[in-house]
């Protein structure tokens, strides 16, 4: 274990240039894990750059959501609703339940960053999103050194950030001009489906997975913005009975 | 109220979700059979956004695309079987354009 110059402590090797491979590593390993993602994530946001361009919300305002929120599924949805004349309070009320589901991340990021300065961790939590935390759960076990985490979940969210931001005003320049054939609504959620394949592990994980399924056919009929924390706390209990019966 | 401050409010209150129980945890520290169960946290909301994007069009409930559920399920069987991810685009995509180029969507 080694105190950094901020006090905080990570485990560190003992060799100067061992670390700096490692850090390097951390950089690259996360370059290949998010691409596949990053990649996904540009069909969907040009579709919200569209949409924006399409509505007669203030396109500032609506472009800027996507650095406000950092959560793309709750700024089409707020943006929708505006633009549907629902009202302010209903727009914010359904973004905030989409992203109920953060509260679950933020439980789990406790334990990745422990032992950083609390404005440090913080901070890292602003870009906290689905694909981060996805990797970081499938990466982080195993990998004790706060510097590697760190300088792996920067990498992912900067990526991550850089392509949703860019593909919006991009998608907001070509408007309605994106050609339709191409599937390009299916990108996201195939890869979704390959992180889960990654994902699910044991008994627990599948029944996880199945239980949160089946939840969110029948939850997206009444729960509206709660239908996929709801589903996936389900799932989280469903897996867990078994997990337990496993362990 | 405008759209701004509007979107300004929301994230905000998503900030608070991503920080709340890692404000938490400075006082109580996170048990470990909650630590357990957060590994189920990744496969259930997987799971739920990704049959969220088959069964709703526009926010409205569809039947699924039997195409798209084999493009998805193709996917996981690609990360599966080659521990890629990359796979699931490069497998996933191209059998739906396949099966859209024969016309079976």
């Amino acid at each position: 274990m080694t105190s950094t110059a901020d006090g905080s402590t990570a485990q560190l090797a003992a060799n100067p240039s061992s670390d700096d491979q490692h850090i390097e590593r951390a950089w690259i390993t996360a370059l290949r894990d998010v691409a596949p993602l990053a990649l996904a994530l540009i069909p969907f946001s040009l579709a919200i750059g569209a949409t924006i361009a399409s509505s007669d919300v203030a396109a500032p305002a609506a472009l800027a959501g996507s650095l406000l929120l950092m959560a793309g599924a709750a700024q089409l949805a707020a943006v929708e609703l505006v633009d549907a004349e629902a009202g302010y309070v209903v727009a914010v009320g359904t973004a905030l339940m989409i992203n109920a589901r953060l509260i679950l991340y933020s439980a789990a990021m406790a334990t990745w960053f422990e032992g950083l300065p609390r404005w440090r961790r913080l901070l890292l939590a602003v870009p906290l999103v689905d694909q981060t935390f996805l990797l970081a759960q499938r990466r982080f076990p195993g990998r004790p050194s706060i510097v590697w985490r760190q300088q792996y979940y920067i990498m992912a969210s900067g990526t991550l950030l850089v392509c949703f931001v860019s593909s919006q005003l991009v998608g907001f320049w070509i408007g309605a001009g994106l050609p339709p054939g191409l599937g390009l609504h299916l990108a996201a959620p195939v890869a979704f489906a390959g992180l889960l394949g990654a994902s699910v592990k044991g008994r627990g994980g599948a029944t996880a997975a199945i239980a949160a399924s089946l939840a969110m056919v029948i939850a997206v009929q009444f729960a509206g913005g709660l239908a996929l924390p709801s589903a996936a706390i389900f799932g989280v209990v469903a897996g867990s009975l078994v997990a337990v019966e496993e362990s | 109220m405008s759209l701004f401050v509007a979107l300004a409010i929301a994230g905000l209150g998503t900030f608070l979700f991503r920080i709340s129980l890692l404000a938490a945890h400075d006082r109580f520290a996170t048990p470990a059979w909650l630590q357990q169960r957060l590994t189920l946290v990744g496969p259930s909301v997987l799971a739920a956004i990704v049959t969220s994007s088959l069964i709703t069009t526009n926010n409205a409930t569809t039947m699924p695309a039997p195409l798209e559920i084999v493009a998805i399920g193709a996917a996981v069987l690609a990360v599966r079987r080659t521990g890629s991810l990359g796979a699931a685009l490069a497998i996933g995509l191209p059998i739906f354009w396949l099966g859209t180029f024969l016309g079976l969507s």
